[in-house]
């Protein structure tokens, strides 16, 4: 099997939740990966709304060993900024973040999450920033900069580095 | 087809970081095994479904 390389451009990736199920079903091949990650310095991001998907558990000790996994990729949750927010509120203010994002998607809306809209809403919120993901439905607005085939030993996981233009 | 570029939001610089670039592949594998675990036996019990791992919005 191939070893995977991340490209060099990548300074900041924002995690989506497939790669946090992925690697734990496949460590070997997504361990190499995260190890790149890391010891390049590249660093890696995501959103509440992940973070809370992926920790859901009924036991406290469970939530903590999904929380601490989590904590060994994500080295930071990107805040919903209150200014961003309090703005939002003004629909009539023609930069309108969260309207102006919908109307982009227009008819490829169909079928969105809201946890997709919100890493959504952080490529354009923020620079240089490259959504990790194997969800290419509903991204289809963004830039495809990259396809990372991750191999595995009966299927091929296919993720790409997504950027807002 | 790239649509984002018609977003006008000015970009801001993300949140500084301090990247642990120590990784420890054995301890990660570990932990990876730990959390499969947890989730093979809620999926066996029908806790977690793929809606709630976020996998039904994925195209696999």
């Amino acid at each position: 099997m191939n070893t995977l390389e991340l490209p060099g451009s990548v300074t900041s990736i924002l995690v989506d939740t497939c790669f946090l199920v992925d690697s734990k079903e496949f460590p070997e091949v997504f361990g190499d990966f995260t190890r790149q990650i890391k010891e390049r310095g590249v660093a890696t991001y995501s959103i509440e709304f992940v973070k809370i998907e992926y920790i859901r558990s009924r036991t406290e000790s469970e939530i903590k060993t999904k929380l601490e996994y989590f904590n060994k990729i994500v080295e930071s949750v990107l805040p919903i900024e209150r200014k961003l927010a309090e703005e939002n509120l003004k629909l009539e203010n023609k930069d309108h973040l969260i309207v102006n994002h919908l109307k982009s998607y227009g008819m490829d809306l169909d079928g969105v999450s809201l946890a997709d809209l919100y890493l959504g809403m952080c490529l354009n919120q923020y620079k240089n920033l490259y959504l990790l993901t194997a969800n290419h439905k509903d991204f289809s607005i963004y830039k495809r900069e990259f396809v990372l085939p991750f191999e595995t030993r009966r299927s091929v996981k296919s993720y790409a580095l997504y950027k807002a233009s | 087809m790239t649509r984002s570029k018609d977003l006008k939001t000015e970009k801001m610089d993300l949140p500084t970081v301090k990247v642990d670039r120590k990784f420890d592949l054995k301890e990660f594998l570990k932990l990876a095994r730990k959390v499969k675990a947890i989730t093979d036996k809620e999926r066996k019990e029908g806790f977690l479904i793929d809606e709630h791992l976020g996998t039904s919005r994925f195209s696999y």
